[in-house]
């Protein structure tokens, strides 16, 4: 009850007036102001009771002034307490002209037969700062979602899907509410119907992202291959609203790395058939190789033993001539077994089937017994030379190492005319080993000595000496596998001198 | 007189070895598959032998592989004498207990070199 003495009381009105933060305004029947607070002065930048006595339209922005004269009219017409234009933009304006956004309830009363009306007024300039500011924001996130270059979907947490982009709706050309729900597996190529499906049920049940390609039918009826990536979305509060998803037309980059993995296929198979024939020819190259080799040295082995036998049985009879003879048969023999040797040596490399063994060898040893086993090819008056430098004792292979100074020196014998020296010159020093073969020969060609190591190549100037153009192949491969070098150097009618330089581990 | 037994498919081979091991002063039995020559080693225990390797009717490993596990064999000097210069055969050979392996198409020189050597 007191509260209510308080407010009958002039000082208990006042006190409120006064110190009330809603600016308060009394205004009359004709529109002049007849009181305002503090509150009010200090909002429309008045001084202190410097508003009383204005019309109210004062406060208010020009251009409606001569509504809210009309307004004002229709309100003392039938006053009653109510906010002011409730479905309205208000706005006031301050003494320097600046206008504002309000908010107005209005209340009323009489004294004496006077309508007074009480404009309740609050400053909502910050409100509506916000709200506009939210609703800009707003509109930013849409329009970007709707314009977006990709196309976006949201489902909800029953796995519905409430939301389509623009993009979307352009590419597929249907209404959102044709869309909606699982209404886009409509559009869905039937054969990819099932997996993407499953892969957005799964994903639901794990709530975890995932991404799905499929085929999905374009406004031109045409299915196009999608890329999709989706992923779970929480409210702030973390619960579980559902997914969000975003798609790219990938079809024509598809389409072409299809292709492309196709011609990468084919080429692949291409390839495979030709390194199977390849091997193919190979393998049935070994094969000749090995049964030839075995073949041969049936019907050579009985032709030198029966050449033995023959000698045996003329015993000292037998004149030079026959003797002679024997010999050719024999060397021919010899020969053609080396050549069996050769493709068989070869062949083996080819296929990487020869392997190093090493030998703790001396040097003087095995050159002296090398070059005496060469002794019998030499031609009239032929000399080899030997010089040895350097350690005695060296740890290589004594098999490829004989077989690459075998070749050497015949190669030099059988190239060099009668009377001629050859030079072996061998120095083992610091764990390497340099051989020098040098004769004073027919000489390589300088235009063919390019291809001196090729297989099969035999120089234009050997003429009837006879050779399979394979012995330096093998020579260099056996040199290379002993992780050596061989060089030549030669002038056509001069001469050749090999170089061999090979690291051993003694 | 030293018995030498030949074990050869190939008649023309097998016939000059016997007539170059006999100018040598050899006795010799001859035998043209693996089983004969397994059979005639146990029977004649011959003072060494001369055999090939790719053969009908057990070949030259099987021959060796028979002789070294029986008794009255197994010390006989073996030599193989075959067409395949595969070096991993020559290894398998020399593995399996022979004494020496020779090439065709063979030096006679070499071949009664080693034949006399291993008969020592």
């Amino acid at each position: 009850m007191i509260g209510q003495r308080f407010l009958e009381g002039e000082a208990g009105f006042k006190v409120l007036f006064d110190c009330a933060t809603v600016s308060i305004l009394v205004v009359n029947e004709k529109g002049y102001i007849e009181l305002s607070n503090p509150c009010a002065e200090k909002l429309f930048e008045y001084d202190k009771g410097e508003l009383i006595g204005k019309p109210i339209e004062t406060l208010i922005p020009a251009h409606l002034r001569k509504k809210h004269v009309l307004h004002r009219e229709k309100y003392f017409e039938s006053p009653r307490s109510r906010p002011m234009g409730s479905d309205l933009e208000l706005y006031a304006q301050k003494k320097t002209g600046d206008v504002f956004p309000v908010e107005i309830s209005l209340g009323h009363y009489e004294i004496e037969d006077e309508k007074l009306a009480v404009a309740f007024v609050t400053d909502i300039t910050a409100q509506v700062r916000a709200k506009k500011m939210i609703a800009e924001r707003e509109a930013w996130f849409r329009s970007m979602a709707e314009n977006s270059p990709t196309m976006i979907w949201v489902a909800d947490e029953g796995k519905a899907c409430s939301y389509f982009n623009n993009t979307w709706l352009e590419f597929t050309g249907r209404s959102i509410s044709q869309e909606k729900g699982i209404g886009w597996l409509d559009i869905v190529h039937p054969d990819d119907k099932e997996m993407v499906l499953d892969a957005y049920q799964c994903a639901f049940g794990r709530k975890e992202p995932y991404t799905a390609k499929y085929r999905l039918k374009r406004n031109d009826g045409r299915y196009r291959w999608i890329q999709e990536i989706a992923k779970p979305t929480y409210s702030p509060d973390g619960e579980f609203t559902g997914y969000m998803g975003s798609c790219s037309d990938v079809h024509d980059q598809f389409m072409m790395q299809e292709e492309l993995e196709l011609k990468v296929c084919e080429r692949t198979q291409q390839l495979n058939d030709a390194l199977n024939r390849e091997k193919a020819v190979s393998e049935m190259k070994s094969r000749f190789v090995s049964m030839a080799s075995h073949e041969f040295r049936t019907p050579l082995s009985i032709m030198l033993s029966s050449v033995s036998l023959i000698d045996q049985y003329i015993g000292a009879e037998k004149d030079g001539r026959i003797d002679k003879h024997l010999n050719k048969i024999r060397a021919s023999i010899n020969n053609l077994t080396g050549v069996l040797n050769d493709f068989l040596s070869i062949d083996k490399l080819e296929q990487g089937k020869v392997k190093l063994e090493y030998d703790i060898l001396s040097i003087s040893e095995f050159a002296h017994d090398v070059v005496n086993d060469m002794q019998f090819l030499k031609k009239n008056k032929q000399r080899i030379n030997m010089q040895l430098e350097g350690e005695d004792t060296l740890v290589l292979d004594a098999k490829k190492l004989r077989h690459i100074l075998e070749n050497l020196i015949s190669n030099a014998i059988k190239y060099s005319p009668d009377g001629t020296d050859i030079d072996l010159h061998i120095q083992n020093i610091n764990g390497n080993l340099q051989i020098l073969v040098h004769d004073a020969g027919i000489g390589i060609p300088e235009e063919e000595q390019i291809h001196l190591f090729n297989k099969f190549f035999r120089a234009t100037n050997t003429g009837s000496v006879q050779g399979t153009g394979l012995g330096l192949t093998i020579v260099k491969r056996y040199v290379e596998l002993m992780n050596g070098s061989i060089t030549f150097k030669s002038l056509s009618g001069k001469g050749t001198t090999f170089t061999i330089k090979l690291p051993n581990l003694d | 007189m030293k018995t030498v037994l030949v074990i050869e498919d190939n008649k023309e081979i097998r016939e000059n070895t016997i007539e170059l091991l006999e100018l040598a002063g050899y006795r010799v039995i001859d035998v043209e598959d693996g089983k004969a020559g397994i059979e005639a080693a146990g029977r004649e225990l011959p003072d060494i032998i001369l055999c090939d390797i790719m053969m009908p009717q057990a070949d030259g490993y099987e021959v060796l592989e028979t002789l070294k596990s029986n008794l009255s064999t197994s010390g006989i000097p073996f030599i193989y004498l075959t067409a395949s210069a595969e070096k991993k055969e020559i290894q398998k050979a020399m593995d399996m207990g022979a004494n020496a392996y020779i090439c065709k198409p063979f030096d006679v020189n070499e071949l009664m070199d080693t034949v006399e050597r291993l008969l020592q």
